[in-house]
């Protein structure tokens, strides 16, 4: 209640102040719409603000605050409840994921309770080749571990469903074995201490159906993805502290790096199907905030366990992968439109669906409110009319219509920036944190830098949302497809000119038009349309590898992490680079070896038979050119490798036939390896064939 | 007449015989029983001079070869239930509206333009 009265109230005379502005310079047309959009706009700055202020009083009031963990809870006697920890995984950087697979079972390890621990790699990969580098990873990293008792690996042969599909099917199989499921992603990483944390916090609130942590982001490289991170651990502990004051035990869950109670969640939490058809309907995309709705209808609670740490995840290397990342995002949020007016669902998960789609539909309010104001300008300059304003509604105020524009200016920026100045406020009150930090002067160094960047960030992003706020509904859908992590992978000058020449094309038109019309207009305006003409270079910039690395070796941007890395994430950095060296003996089609390495072969039928998912493949023609098809075709190869028989069939036939040239022997040859890899080379002695 | 794979694929299961117990009916079962005991006694790697010697072999490695493999532990199936949910009125408006537009095509076309014509009249008459 006090949230929303300091939300009303902030939001309030936000919009006084500015339908005061309009009624001063003579309300009329499109000044309507400009102020209902605007409206909305401070309506959602007003709860950024809101949210960063509560989260900031609730850190630093005395006395007990809003959070699963303010309870302590006890250590359970004797034995965990079995937990599984699954890592849902479709066409993704296997070497990363087993690594972080490897460096959170040894984590657990150290906790001395790893028993109640089962690990599985749900993988749904379409792909031939990630599919079988998977099973061979995953080989690998038990065998390292001596952990085939608790690392397990499913492949399903479809993904319906995607991800929500890909929990359900495993649910369907082993859920009934477990009473927790803690869903990470294949970029996340949790310390076995904080996996405890949330198993123990489970069997202390029986009502509780999800705990969700805050995923902080690490391992960032290019300067976008350091810029992400430090806002990341800088600014989201009293943004998250702000969500858990208002939301309490109604929160949300996004759809990782949290642990759920199984039953209730297998009760409730089968998604239906949505109206219409994709993309505005049929399959819900981001089913997380559902799960979340549907688990609070069965009248279990969910909680943001903001206070929890040993949580983490990686964010995309650039601006071109993260809009692509969003636009996915945008489809899935769009979609819960069905759902906002659902009596059923509790009316805290429908605000959550709410703030979900206006995270998006936002950018085009402000788009349109800003043609608008353009258009208003224009009009106002076309009339030849000079500007005389009358007294307004706020005249208490005693303000000169230039005071009021810049007191409505620095109203809505400091809203804006509240959460970064809460965020560095909440730092300063803790000297050991600061440390950490680099002290005070660092810091704030960091803060102005971040805050110019992402000043320069947001046109961009702007147009990026509006554009798919508008082509999503059109029927311009999205694929579900592994995101690009890797920031090796670079962006070319092409790819950003391909995917930024619009903007830039649209920056310098509505610049053109600012600058004829009104010149202090214009001056205003730079500060959208530049960063828009900019945006190809900026966006070079912030994929750059050597700007990131240049920061990081000067101490700008670090996190606590960099100054001070814990053992997992040591653990998975050493793991990334020890599995990339193994894995890189593989060939390019790492999936003929299924087929034709006797050690990979027989490791690929008996996982798909032991995990129900071998499919008869009719009428496979066995002979040398049949199968020479099967080379060239994914699809084709991916039906084979569901067939355990013909899998058998083809291995006997090559090692049978061999001057039958249904596989070439570069197929089977790493570059550089003078020999195929074959038995000891992949596993055993390297080159000791 | 046995070709050298024959061969091989044969000596391999008589030689595993010995320390594990192979399934007798089928070669190819046989043989793919046998690979994976290999693998997983990390043959290749700690163990290759040991590949098809003489009996008696280091208890290490006989041992290491009657390991056996679990992917994923036992089954115990359960079942996910769809629940209808009342999506509320609104919805169910859009829901049959936009049936409606799909089910008649000149329909859709007049309010598409129905409504881009709208808009720019509205632009036209708030900015003439």
């Amino acid at each position: 209640m006090l949230f929303l009265c300091v939300f009303l109230m902030v939001s309030g005379t936000g919009i006084v102040l500015f339908a005061d502005y309009l009624w001063r310079t003579q309300l009329y047309g499109l000044k309507y719409a400009i102020l209902v959009l605007y409206s909305i706009l401070f309506c959602l700055i007003a709860f950024l603000f809101c949210n960063a202020f509560f989260g900031f009083i609730e850190l630093h009031r005395p006395g007990r605050r809003v959070a699963i963990s303010a309870d302590e809870a006890p250590e359970p006697d004797g034995e965990l409840p079995p937990t599984c920890v699954l890592f849902p995984i479709h066409n993704e950087d296997v070497n990363r994921t087993m690594a972080g697979v490897k460096a959170i079972w040894q984590s657990v390890r150290r906790t001395g309770r790893s028993e109640a621990f089962d690990f599985f790699i749900l993988s749904d990969s379409t792909r031939p080749d990630y599919w079988v580098r998977e099973e061979i990873a995953w080989f690998h990293v038990a065998k390292e571990l001596d952990a085939f008792d608790h690392l397990h690996y499913r492949h399903r042969p479809d993904n319906s469903g995607m991800k929500s599909g890909n929990i359900s099917h495993f649910l369907e199989q082993w859920g009934r074995r477990y009473k927790y499921m803690v869903i990470l992603d294949a970029d996340s990483l949790m310390t076995g201490q904080t996996l405890l944390r949330l198993v123990q916090l489970m069997e202390a609130h029986s009502n509780v159906g999800i705990i969700q942590t805050t995923p902080l982001l690490v391992r960032g490289e290019t300067l976008y993805a350091r810029l992400q991170q430090f806002a990341s651990w800088l600014y989201s502990r009293v943004y998250a502290a702000g969500m858990s004051f208002w939301q309490g035990s109604e929160g949300n869950y996004i759809g990782h790096n949290a642990i759920v109670r199984v039953k209730p969640f297998m009760e409730n939490c089968r998604l239906p199907r949505l109206p219409w058809k994709e993309p505005m309907g049929g399959h819900i995309y981001s089913h997380d905030f559902v799960e979340a709705a549907l688990i609070r209808k069965g009248g279990y609670e969910v909680w943001l366990a903001y206070d929890l740490g040993g949580s983490y995840e990686e964010g995309p290397p650039n601006l071109v992968a993260g809009a692509w990342r969003h636009r996915r995002w945008c489809q899935g949020n769009l979609q819960h439109l069905w759902l906002l007016f659902s009596n059923e669902l509790p009316l805290i998960s429908r605000c959550h669906f709410l703030l979900g789609i206006l995270a998006y539909t936002s950018s085009l309010f402000w788009f349109l409110w800003l043609l608008f104001s353009t258009l208003v300008v224009i009009q106002f300059e076309r009339s030849g009319l000079s500007l005389i304003p009358s007294s307004g509604f706020t005249r208490f105020l005693r303000l000169s219509l230039t005071q009021h524009s810049v007191v409505l200016f620095a109203l809505a920026f400091g809203l804006l920036l509240s959460p970064k100045l809460f965020g560095l406020l909440d730092l300063c009150l803790d000297r050991r944190r600061l440390r950490a930090w680099g002290g005070f002067w660092r810091c704030t160094a960091n803060v102005v830098m971040e805050t110019l960047l992402s000043v320069f960030m947001a046109p961009v992003f702007m147009l990026w949302y509006t554009l798919f706020v508008v082509t999503i509904p059109m029927g311009k859908g999205v694929k579900w497809i592994a995101q690009s992590r890797d920031p090796r992978q670079g962006l070319s000058w092409r790819l950003a000119c391909r995917t930024h020449a619009w903007l830039t094309l649209i920056g310098v038109c509505w610049m053109a038009v600012d600058y004829s019309t009104n010149r202090d207009f214009f001056r205003w305006m730079l500060l959208i349309n530049g960063p828009l003409i900019m945006s190809i270079p900026l966006n070079m910039l912030l994929s750059s590898l050597t700007a990131g690395a240049w920061l990081k070796r000067h101490g700008f941007l670090l996190t606590p992490p960099e100054r001070e890395p814990g053992p997992e994430l040591e653990t998975l950095d050493e793991s990334e680079q020890s599995l990339t060296a193994y894995l890189d003996k593989l060939p390019q089609s790492t999936a003929t070896l299924a087929l034709t390495d006797p050690y990979v072969n027989a490791l690929h039928v008996v996982i798909q038979r032991q995990t129900g998912a071998a499919t008869p493949m009719p009428g496979v023609n066995l002979d040398g050119d049949g199968l020479a098809d099967f080379k060239n075709d994914p699809a084709r190869l991916f039906q084979l490798l569901l067939d355990d028989k013909a899998c058998l069939a083809v291995h006997r036939h090559f090692w049978d036939n061999p001057d039958e040239s249904m596989f070439e022997k570069e197929d089977l040859q790493p570059a550089g390896h003078p020999r195929p890899v074959c038995m000891h080379s992949l596993f055993g002695r390297d080159g000791a064939d | 007449m046995k070709t050298a794979m024959e061969q091989l694929r044969a000596d391999v299961i008589a030689w595993m015989r010995h320390f594990t117990d192979l399934p007798s009916f089928d070669t190819d079962e046989a043989f793919l029983e046998a690979r994976l005991a290999l693998l997983l006694a990390d043959m290749p790697s700690q163990w290759h001079t040991l590949f098809l010697a003489t009996p008696p072999l280091p208890e290490a490695f006989v041992a290491a070869l009657r390991e056996r493999l679990e992917s994923v532990p036992q089954f115990r199936p359960g079942r996910m239930e769809v629940h209808s949910l009342d999506l509320g009125l609104v919805p169910h408006l859009a829901e049959a509206a936009l049936h409606t537009l799909a089910r008649t095509p000149w329909l859709r076309l007049i309010v598409i333009w129905g409504f881009f014509i709208s808009l720019f009249s509205l632009l036209f008459y708030f900015t003439r």
